[in-house]
């Protein structure tokens, strides 16, 4: 939440990461290439340690799915009920007990069971929030980069207002207003991240506003609109697209964080961030309380900015071979 | 001229912009703190409410109390909070140098690891040492700094018993102590930043290096640390000064978390108290100090940035 950084981690925004930022000063046109020419794929000119990333990639992709289909599938799954209190299994670390695969709690909850409960608040919360953000924060840089002027002063205006904002006193006041829920916190993280995306956006639409084809097509005749969302708009995808996936790594932090705070989702409902948060009383008797869900975010929030990483880097090695 | 006046006016205008907003988000939340005094006070009878709401001028329109509150602002007073009777501008100006001297570490921290580790990168570069430590940033930023906070105390205060994980030392009264008792804190914020200020020094530094004086300074034989330090070092700040005073910015808000983990008495722990206390002329009060934090930091570094180059005044 955070602490929300919200300047300090577009790892893949603006100048599209570090890997995509390297790349043009790396690669000489043609004909430098690193080692013999047909080991690489669809001949697209590649620096190396790409392949050691691509690995990365993978396995970050594998994660996702492998985490996505447990929790949708976990009522099918042999998995215990996570609200179950199991008296003769108190704190038990990872590994002791065939019962407790990923070990119990401190008052005796299975961990594998409420990491999988705890994964559907969490990643709701990433998808969600970030959906929001995604669709307003787009729409938003679009038009400011478009119609420049005046939309964009107060867009930008806008957007330095909520910047600004302490981020943790829009989703207190929310949660306040609207009752502490799980659609709440999806909504106001929501509004949190709607600047980032719209500031992504403009600059992603900028460079487009005044191309040719966008004259072109205001020669032929299309009307404003048609431009803007057959023209422009398809163009400045690909950044806000990266960018997005950061966002859901952030967000699920995010989220993590109120929740340690006991201020996200409500009581009956836990996330990753609740299960952090309890295990902290328990932090020097049994750590796995609290490491087993933190290596849990970590995997996830990792792969994420894996595979922001990857969608950034395809994106510049199109721009590149125009 | 002309951009510092554009500057001055955006100043304003986001201070005004937040201001305004928290207030009448603020006023729209259900209980307010009319109602909170007279339930302490025991005798919870709408009339009562009503005539401490006279009391308090709470029955005004909100874009009355708004102005009066601004007012006020402009000379200093942000009101008074009705739970402890304590100004609110006291309240904070108390709690603000602890927050602002976890900052200073944080910067301080932040700094020293990632400008000696990009000039020892900078020069090989690709090499294994650039590599590893492109890895490292690359997994350091995922990690939310609430995660690094509880590592630290797992590590640092568990394990080790280095480090107490709770509590704050002024500065005044035992400046080593001060130190020690930040120092998690510290680390948990630092550890989120330096992979930012790495990645951009990084580049920043490599674009200098292939500039023709570095050239001209190797060929003369200068030792490598002087051309780094003396040479190369200099033309590739000022995107990182942009970024750092970005950051500072960022930070007055945005220590929240960590500070009540740590059990530091800052600005990040009088604002969760304030909103878990229902007071709202405190949690005003604050917002308004980190956004004029935040507002002012980026507009020192725009002004540092027209000073140092003459190219950024167009």
């Amino acid at each position: 939440m955070t602490t929300v950084h919200p300047s300090a981690s577009p790892a893949a925004a603006g100048d599209g990461g570090r890997p995509a930022a390297v790349v043009p000063a790396t690669r000489p046109s043609g004909t430098q290439g690193p080692g013999p020419a047909p080991v690489r794929k669809e001949g697209r000119p590649r620096i190396r340690s790409t392949k050691g990333r691509d690995i990365f990639v993978k396995v970050s992709m594998v994660w996702m799915v492998l985490l996505a289909a447990v929790i949708m599938l976990e009522p099918l799954l042999p998995i215990p009920d996570p609200a179950a209190v199991d008296y003769y299994a108190i704190a038990v670390a990872p590994g002791q007990s065939v019962a407790h695969p990923l070990g119990t709690d401190a008052i005796g909850r299975d961990i594998l069971a409420r990491l999988v409960t705890g994964g559907r608040v969490s990643l709701t919360v990433g998808l969600g929030a970030v959906a929001i953000a995604a669709m307003f924060g787009t729409v938003l840089g679009i038009i400011a980069a478009f119609f420049k002027g005046l939309t964009d002063r107060v867009v930008g205006s806008g957007v330095d207002i909520f910047l600004a904002f302490p981020p943790l006193v829009a989703i207190i006041a929310l949660s306040v207003f609207m009752g502490p829920s799980l659609s709440t916190l999806v909504i106001a993280l929501g509004l949190i991240f709607t600047p980032q995306v719209a500031r992504v956006a403009r600059s992603a639409a900028l460079p487009y506003v005044s191309r040719e084809f966008v004259t072109a097509a205001r020669g032929m005749g299309s009307k404003e609109f048609r431009i803007l969302w057959r023209e422009v708009a398809p163009n400045a995808i690909v950044p806000v697209l990266s960018y997005a996936v950061v966002l859901v790594a952030m967000a699920i932090g995010a989220e993590g964080g109120m929740s340690f705070l006991g201020l996200g989702v409500p009581p009956p409902q836990s996330s990753w961030g609740t299960m952090m948060g309890e295990g902290r009383a328990v932090l020097a008797a049994s750590p796995h309380v609290v490491l087993v869900p933190a290596t849990t975010m970590f995997l996830t929030l990792i792969s994420l900015n894996f595979l922001a990483d990857y969608i950034s880097r395809r994106f510049d090695i199109k721009e590149a071979a125009l | 001229m002309k951009l510092l006046l554009d500057r001055v006016g955006r100043l304003l205008l986001v201070m005004g912009g937040v201001s305004f907003l928290v207030f009448l988000l603020l006023d729209l939340l259900p209980g307010d703190t009319a109602e909170v005094i007279v339930s302490g006070s025991g005798d919870p009878s709408p009339g009562a409410v009503e005539a401490m709401r006279a009391q308090l001028g709470l029955d005004r329109p909100v874009l009355v109390r708004y102005v009066d509150w601004v007012f006020g602002a402009t000379q200093g007073d942000l009101g008074t909070s009705y739970r402890t009777g304590q100004e609110v501008s006291a309240a904070i100006l108390e709690r603000l140098p602890v927050t602002f001297q976890l900052i200073l570490m944080v910067e301080v921290l932040a700094l020293l690891v990632a400008v000696p580790l990009v000039m020892l990168v900078a020069t090989r570069r690709d090499g294994i040492l650039d590599r590893v430590v492109a890895g490292c940033c690359f997994a350091f930023q995922a990690i939310p700094n609430f995660m690094f906070a509880l590592l630290a105390i797992l590590l640092f205060s568990v394990t080790l018993r280095w480090l107490p994980a709770l509590g704050y030392v002024p500065a005044t009264e035992d400046f080593g102590g001060s130190l020690k008792s930040l120092a998690i804190p510290t680390m948990a914020l630092a550890a989120g930043l330096i992979p930012v200020y790495v990645r951009v020094l990084r580049n920043e530094m490599i674009r200098t290096l292939q500039e023709d004086f570095i050239l001209v300074g190797r060929a003369l034989g200068l030792p490598k640390w002087k051309l780094l330090l003396q040479y190369a070092l200099r033309p590739s700040l000022p995107t990182l000064i942009t970024v750092v005073g970005v950051n500072i910015g960022t930070l007055v808000g945005g220590t929240v978390i960590v500070e009540v983990i740590s059990g530091v008495p800052g600005t990040g722990t009088l604002l969760l108290d304030a909103i878990n206390s229902v007071d709202y002329v405190l949690v005003q009060g604050i917002v308004l100090v980190i956004a004029a934090t935040y507002v002012l930091a980026n507009f020192a570094v725009d002004l540092i940035n027209v000073t140092i180059d003459p190219r950024m005044r167009g």
